[in-house]
């Protein structure tokens, strides 16, 4: 395997971890009484691997994608595969890295007061909640434009 | 009273004030790189410019969206006192309305841009 096949195959799985672990990051919100350690351990996990997502994706965008994959896709049945979706796709990503780091952050920081007050532990339950929301967006059309490209 | 971390400053910072600062620095992130996207592509000499600086317009975007973030954060941590938690609660909301809305603004333009505008 060649190291843009590797880049790419890291890119989607290591995001895929930071989805799972922002998820467990809102699962863990949303319980009476979460675990502090765990929300650590997890909005860390979900932060470390949307940076790490960023670097190997962004490399795999910039060296390869544009000058081999846009072009086919483009000129292929499904257009918008680039057009709304990649496009939609690279920049909303860029949000992630910043949420994550927020929501890992206050968990590190204000650790005791999200246990103790109500409407701090939902305010930030529902920024794990747009971070889950985002991150399956891109891997969805991920996948479309995987498939446009492949056709 | 809440712990100050940093007592070499001349009233000390707290934590919620690191929190509140890097919130805030998040929104503004968020904001430049919306601006830059839908900016950069109805005027196409942005788009020119961050390709032309950083190798890559996409590369561009993420650079000066950063350097707002951490530069604004860092700012706001020494020069802005408010270290409330119920700021906090506030800035988190606002934080997510900006990234919803961001979210929706990026789609619905490349929507556009993809089906109705015509080049």
């Amino acid at each position: 395997m060649d190291i843009l096949s590797s880049a790419l195959v890291l890119h989607v799985i290591i995001g895929l971890v930071g989805i799972i672990a922002s998820y467990a990051v809102l699962m863990g919100l949303l319980k009476r009484a979460p675990s502090l350690a765990f929300l650590k351990y997890t909005s860390f996990t979900a932060f470390a691997s949307y940076m790490l997502s960023w670097l190997i994706g962004g490399y795999y965008y910039v060296i390869y994608y544009g000058a081999a994959v846009k072009p086919t896709i483009k000129e292929g049945a499904y257009p918008w595969a680039h057009t709304l979706l990649m496009e939609s796709k690279e920049h909303i990503f860029l949000f992630l890295p910043f949420l994550s780091f927020i929501i890992f952050l206050v968990i590190a920081l204000l650790g005791r007061e999200i246990l103790e007050k109500r409407d701090l532990k939902n305010s930030l339950a529902a920024l794990a909640g747009v971070v889950v929301a985002i991150g399956t967006f891109i891997a969805l059309a991920g996948i479309v434009i995987s498939g446009a490209a492949g056709q | 009273m809440e712990k100050q971390i940093f007592q070499n400053t001349k009233q000390g910072i707290s934590k919620a004030q690191i929190v509140n600062s890097f919130a805030a620095s998040a929104i503004a992130a968020i904001g430049v790189i919306v601006l830059l996207v839908i900016a950069g592509e109805l005027y196409k000499p942005l788009k020119s410019f961050l390709a032309n600086a950083f190798v890559h317009h996409w590369i561009g975007k993420g650079v000066l969206a950063f350097f707002t973030f951490a530069g604004l954060g860092i700012a706001l941590v020494f020069f802005d006192s408010s270290g409330e938690n119920t700021q906090t609660k506030i800035l988190l909301s606002f934080l997510v309305w900006v990234a919803v809305l961001g979210t929706v603004s990026i789609i619905v333009f490349f929507a556009y841009e993809a089906f109705f505008a015509q080049h």
